[in-house]
């Protein structure tokens, strides 16, 4: 059951004033008069409070306090001093009536001091009174003079008065069943006493109190007997709600019914104004309505009871009931009525409001957003409704505002914890449209379009949601909303255009950027924005537009992602543009900007080294060639450990080439060769280098190269190994070209190996000793190299022939003619034994006694013999210069044996005619040898001309001839000798 | 607050340019091929007259390749080697397209006996210029001097082919051709000889020897004149044009002037060789036939200012 709280304050005010009129008229009028003279009137008007002045006006009200207090301390002493002065006089019991009342007008000063002891102000300025101050002690002191005075003065004649004041005094001390005892005393001794019901409404108040309600409604009832009373449309109103408590609403009613009829009839005839008590009745019949009537009724009653002119707030007070009870749609049924009924009624804002309001209630969002729209309507200035206002105002759009800003709050956090159910997105999206259209600035109005804008990039609506965030960034002063405004805006135009930039959007996210980073110089996604602003540039090719913001940014934030990111795209704008030269300073200027992350650093290096490369060829391709082979050898001195300076050194020592400085050319391949050694073109390197000294005639270096390549190349190793060897030979690096050839020697084949051989065989004749050739024949005849070793066979018996080991020689020669030699060689051996015979003819003396002529003749001629055949034998094999030096020596040995018998002595001891005959014999003898002897050497001759030989021995052997001939030499000729050096006479140089 | 999403990086990109350029480019190295052509004269060493000396420093390595050639030549004139090999290297590096660094380095290694090296700098200097005929002359020389004859004659063969104004190429091969009694091709190639030099006295004996083997006398006698022009101190030379004109021309008188002017010559010592023919009785025997002859038949085909003309 509900406790209702009463007007006592209306009922003590009531009573009070039944003494106090004439007092309180005097204190208005001197205050009318002090509130018309403020100059004279200074203490009054300063005691006027002002509003919001806490301080301010707790002084103001402690002095007039301490006035009043000072004006009724006065007032005491004066009524004690009268009592003293007319103590046993007829004005006594006055002097004490008035003492009573001024102890109950005290107690309401005490009462404010008690009340203000809290009161910082009051405690300082008024200590004493604070302390000293006792309403409930004073209302005593009332009620014991009261007690005197029923005690004392029973025959007083406003005796009713006191009896009541008293009971009021107990009353309000609590002691209520003094004071009931004391009313009833009133009641049944003083009924005639105007203060009768009075007194009824005091009992039903303190039955009321104790849930009496059946006495209570008796007493109430009683006051009926006095329709002139004051307190009549009270005691009536007292009814109405005692019936009510007594759970018979439509009897309460009825009660408020006649309150309202009563008051009615009190204005009418205008009688005191304090007794229509019509607001209090059809305010409170609202909650009698509830438990009576339907909803649909509402309107219609409340329109007879209050008058269409009061009808409005009535309804809107039921449908606030409606609406604290949680009974929504009576609320909205009620409303609905109100704002077809009273279409420009002042209050429609709040019947629209409230409407939007039950139907949100009622989960009902499209109808409340329908109604929120309504309300829109009604708001704007050229409405209807508007127009009807006396003037314009501003509520209506306040309160529309306030409205759909706390739905679209509400159906937005709804939708966050369900995103599923979109309806509140929708219903919210819609509130805040409504929120929005009213144009507005401040904090709370920029926060709510950043809601809207949110839901708007949730909802994916990003183009819109980039235009809200928009007019926040514009409208918002800088601040993390402003700047998170400003940046969504730009972000959510990012999403609205997804990749395909049109020149209109390019344009517009241009100008969101600008106007975030000029909105927010440090702000925190400056970086992303102009990031991305440069990138909108560059992917549509506009690097002068792009370029320099990338680059700015690599340099402001070198260690953020999108900073590198920045600095990469720059060096790709470099690279478009082929600036190498750029790149290459701005990569250099990166690796000390980026040098912490050595990731980083080694990826700028790389692209450095790139670049410088690229920067090299570009010199090359535009046939720069002296200026590329520069660059590429700094290249590759500057940076040794990259992975272009391979190329770079191949390059180098390809425009070496193209320059025509090949010798520079091959160091570079040689060195190449020697940095790459796993390079695929190291072995072609090597191989250029050496072809490439080879063909300058640089022996020694060609031999190098090839001892490197013999290294690398393993398929081609003693080809290459031969041929440095070969080159080490030429070039005068015997010993070397010698150990080569030894240890090729070793895995060679029959044939590599016999080739290997005869090349020793060149060095060892050409700077070799005697017994290092030696030494190499052996091993030429131990292996059987042939012809070598045959060869070698022959040179070893003609070295015995030379040392003069002729029977060595001979027998050798001899045993080597069956072992399988060649003609040639053959020849040769047939020679060294033709020649040893020849020594064996020449040393046979021919001289001798008579006797024994014919035997030494014929052992001359036998040896003659033996010779004659071997050197034939040796001009039949076919060798020319065998042949030609046997016919030589045959001819020699003719004539010698021609000219050893010319020159014979004749034997002694011969007579003349002996002697004659001796030298007749030894002429017959000499004529056919010397024929022997000039033929052989005409047949020298005619072989020697058949044959080419240089040194001159046809001539020499023809002149011999002709010689022998007695002819006189016809040939003019000199002889054939070696040519002489010629040099070059080259055109347009002197000799 | 949600993150942007933005385009990668594609800078790295340059790597791969560099790569690729690179990538294409040949792989072999371009290194130079012979393509020398110029048609260079020959001279003697004997008659060659430099025009400078032979360098003591190597200022020449910054000269024009051209005036090295000329250095060395003055080097080899002198019989500076090792200088000669200097240059020659030095050429060989600078002017590695021409022969001529290999060449000056094939006669340093000639004179040093290194035969082997010669010929394998002659064989560089072919490659280089493979239709120049002093490469074949001078291994030509290399294999004369090795004793490799055929070798040598073929290389000489080549040698007078390919460079017309090798004299003595001509002149060798027509004396191997002389040598062989084919004198058509001896004359021949004396010819060339002369034509390169008209007073290369072999050449020009041999081809009065070609006359008297031709029993030419006429012109046998002019050929001997015109040698002994060339060789006056020759005594054999002017025995044999008395011979001609006593023997087979019977120009008494001009034998016998030319007798007389042996005689002359031998007795104040201006003859190479000895006479091997008794001159006096050859002046003694001519004068009393050339008496006798005047006297049959009162002609006088002479005079006598027509003397000494001969020696000159």
């Amino acid at each position: 059951m509900k406790l209702l709280t009463f007007k006592t304050i209306l009922a003590l005010g009531l009573a009070l004033a039944v003494n106090a009129e004439a007092a309180d008229a005097k204190k208005a009028k001197s205050a009318a008069k002090a509130s018309r003279k403020p100059a004279k009137a200074a203490p009054l008007y300063d005691l006027k409070l002002v509003e919001g002045d806490e301080k301010g006006n707790d002084l103001k009200s402690l002095k007039a306090e301490l006035m009043v207090q000072k004006a009724e301390q006065n007032a005491l002493k004066q009524v004690l001093m009268l009592l003293k002065k007319h103590k046993g006089t007829p004005l006594e019991p006055d002097l004490h009536f008035r003492l009573a009342e001024l102890y109950m007008r005290k107690s309401k000063t005490d009462r404010f001091f008690e009340v203000h002891r809290e009161s910082e102000t009051v405690v300082r300025l008024a200590p004493r009174q604070i302390k000293d101050a006792s309403s409930r002690a004073t209302i005593q002191k009332a009620a014991e003079t009261y007690a005197f005075m029923q005690a004392k003065y029973p025959g007083y004649p406003q005796m009713d008065v006191v009896v009541y004041n008293h009971a009021f005094a107990r009353q309000t001390l609590g002691q209520e069943k003094e004071s009931e005892a004391l009313y009833w005393l009133l009641v049944r001794k003083y009924g005639h006493s105007m203060l009768v019901p009075d007194a009824y409404l005091a009992l039903g108040e303190i039955a009321f109190t104790r849930s009496q309600f059946a006495l209570a409604l008796d007493n109430f009832n009683a006051i009926r007997k006095y329709p002139n009373s004051r307190v009549y449309p009270y005691g009536l109103y007292k009814a109405a709600w005692t019936l009510y408590n007594m759970r018979d609403a439509q009897k309460g009613l009825k009660k408020l019914e006649e309150v309202v009829a009563f008051g009615r009839m009190v204005a009418q005839k205008k009688i005191d104004a304090r007794l229509d008590l019509r607001k209090e009745a059809l305010s409170d019949m609202t909650i009698f309505f509830e438990d009576v009537y339907p909803s649909k009724d509402a309107y219609a009653y409340f329109r007879e009871q209050a008058g269409e002119a009061e009808v409005g707030p009535i309804l809107l007070r039921m449908a606030s009931l409606y609406e604290r009870h949680s009974r929504f749609n009576d609320q909205r049924i009620v409303l609905d009525k109100f704002a077809e009924e009273l279409p420009a009624s002042p209050l429609l804002p709040k019947v629209q409001n409230d409407l939007v309001l039950a139907y949100d209630h009622l989960r009902q969002k499209d109808k409340a957003v329908e109604r929120l729209q309504t309300f829109q309507a009604l708001c704007q200035p050229d409405s209807r409704w508007m127009k009807a206002q006396p003037k314009p105002t501003s509520e209506c759009l306040e309160s529309l505002n306030e409205t759909s800003l706390k739905l679209a709050r509400k159906w937005l956090k709804a939708w966050k914890k369900l995103p599923s159910d979109t309806t509140y997105a929708d219903a919210s999206e819609k509130a805040f449209e409504i929120y929005l259209k009213t144009p507005g600035t401040g904090e709370e109005y920029g926060a709510s379009r950043f809601a809207y804008a949110e839901l708007l990039f949730a909802r994916k609506k990003y183009r819109q949601a980039s235009t809200e965030y928009a007019a926040i960034g514009r409208g918002q002063a800088p601040g993390q909303l402003g700047h998170d405004a400003s940046y969504a805006a730009v972000l959510s135009l990012e999403k609205a255009v997804g990749e395909k930039w049109s020149g209109e959007d390019e344009k517009t996210f241009h100008a969101l950027a600008q106007e975030y980073v000029t909105r927010n110089p440090k702000g925190q996604y400056r970086l992303d924005i102009e990031y991305k602003m440069a990138l909108l540039a560059y992917e549509k090719e506009r690097y002068a537009e792009a370029g320099p913001t990338f680059l700015r940014l690599g340099r402001e934030f070198p260690n953020q992602e999108k900073g590198q990111k920045a600095q990469d795209l720059y060096l790709d704008i470099l690279n478009i543009k082929k600036d190498y030269a750029g790149i290459r300073s701005y990569t250099q200027e990166l690796i000390k900007l980026n040098g912490a992350d050595p990731s980083r650093e080694g990826k700028m290096r790389k692209l450095y080294e790139t670049a410088y490369f690229l920067q090299v060829q570009d010199l090359e391709e535009k046939s720069k060639f002296k200026e590329a082979l520069a660059e590429y050898v700094a290249f590759a001195k500057q940076n040794p450990n990259s992975e272009l300076t391979e190329k770079a050194m191949w390059n180098a020592t390809q425009l070496h080439f193209k320059l025509g400085d090949a010798w520079n050319g091959a160091l570079s391949a040689e060195a190449f060769a020697d940095k790459y050694t796993k390079s695929p073109q190291a072995i072609n390197a090597l191989l250029s280098a050496a072809q490439t000294f080879e063909q300058m005639g640089q022996l020694t270096e060609a031999a190098r190269v090839l001892v490197k390549l013999s290294q690398r190349d393993e398929k081609s190793a003693a080809r290459w190994k031969e041929l440095a060897a070969d080159f080490n030979a030429l070039d005068g690096n015997y010993a070397p070209a010698k150990q080569a050839y030894n240890e090729l020697r070793g895995g060679a084949d029959a044939n590599q190996r016999l080739k290997l051989v005869n090349k020793l065989d060149v060095l060892e004749k050409a700077h070799g000793t005697p017994a290092s050739q030696a030494e190499l024949y052996k091993m030429m005849i131990d292996m059987n190299v042939q012809p070598q070793a045959n060869l070698a066979k022959v040179q070893m018996v003609e070295s015995r022939f030379n040392k003069g080991d002729h029977s060595e020689a001979f027998n050798e020669a001899r045993r080597l003619l069956g072992a399988g030699m060649t003609a040639n060689q053959k020849a040769r051996l047939r020679l060294v034994q033709a020649k040893i015979l020849e020594q064996e003819f020449l040393k046979a003396s021919v001289k001798s006694r008579a006797e024994r002529v014919a035997t030494v003749l014929a052992i001359k001629t036998e040896k003659l013999q033996k010779a004659q055949e071997a050197f034939q034998s040796a001009i039949k094999y076919g060798d020319a210069r065998v042949s030609v030096e046997s016919f030589e020596r045959l001819y020699g040995c003719y004539a010698s044996y021609v000219k050893a018998l010319k020159e014979m002595p004749v034997p002694g001891g011969l007579t003349e005619a002996d002697a004659q005959a001796f030298r007749a014999e030894i002429d017959n003898l000499v004529i056919p040898l010397e024929e022997k002897s000039v033929d052989t050497l005409a047949q020298a001759v005619k072989f020697a001309r058949g044959q080419q030989f240089l040194d001159g021995t046809a001539a020499r052997l023809e002149g011999e001839l002709n010689k022998l001939n007695g002819q006189a030499s016809g040939n003019l000729v000199p002889e054939i000798e070696k040519p002489g050096i010629v040099l070059p006479v080259l055109a347009g140089v002197g000799l | 607050m949600r993150n942007m999403i933005f385009a990668s990086a594609i800078a790295l990109l340059l790597a791969g340019c560099a790569t690729t350029k690179t990538a294409e480019k040949d792989l072999r190295l371009e290194t130079p091929k012979p393509s020398y052509t110029e048609k260079v004269s020959a001279v003697d060493l004997r008659a060659f007259k430099p025009a400078a000396s032979c360098p003591t420093d190597k200022k020449y390595e910054s000269l024009e390749w051209r005036k090295m050639v000329s250095l060395a030549n003055a080097c080899v004139k002198t019989a500076q080697w090792n200088k000669v090999d200097e240059i020659g290297n030095a050429l060989a590096v600078k002017a590695h397209l021409t022969p001529w660094g290999a060449y000056f380095m094939a006669l340093a290694a000639e004179a040093r006996k290194d035969m082997p090296r010669a010929a394998w700098m002659l064989e560089l200097a072919l490659k280089k210029a493979p239709n120049e005929g002093i490469f074949h002359y001078q291994l030509s020389r290399l294999h004369w001097e090795q004793g490799d004859d055929i070798a040598a004659l073929k290389e000489l063969k080549l040698a007078a082919e390919l460079n017309s104004s090798l004299t003595d190429a001509h002149y060798v091969m027509g004396q191997m051709a002389l040598q062989k009694e084919s004198y058509s091709e001896a004359e021949k190639l004396f010819r060339k000889a002369l034509a390169v030099d008209s007073r290369h006295v072999g050449a020009t004996l041999a081809m009065a020897s070609l006359r008297m083997k031709a029993r030419d006398w006429a012109k046998a006698e002019s050929a001997l004149e015109d040698a002994i022009r060339l060789v006056p101190r020759n005594a054999q030379l002017r025995l044999s044009l008395a011979q001609v004109q006593e023997t087979h021309l019977k120009k008494q008188v001009d034998a016998l002037q030319t007798y007389k002017e042996i005689r002359s010559l031998a007795e104040s010592k201006k003859l190479d060789d000895g006479v091997s023919v008794n001159v006096d009785e050859k002046i003694k025997s001519l004068e009393k036939a050339t008496a006798q002859a005047v006297k049959d038949s009162k002609v006088s085909s002479r005079q006598p200012s027509a003397e000494g003309q001969v020696a000159k």
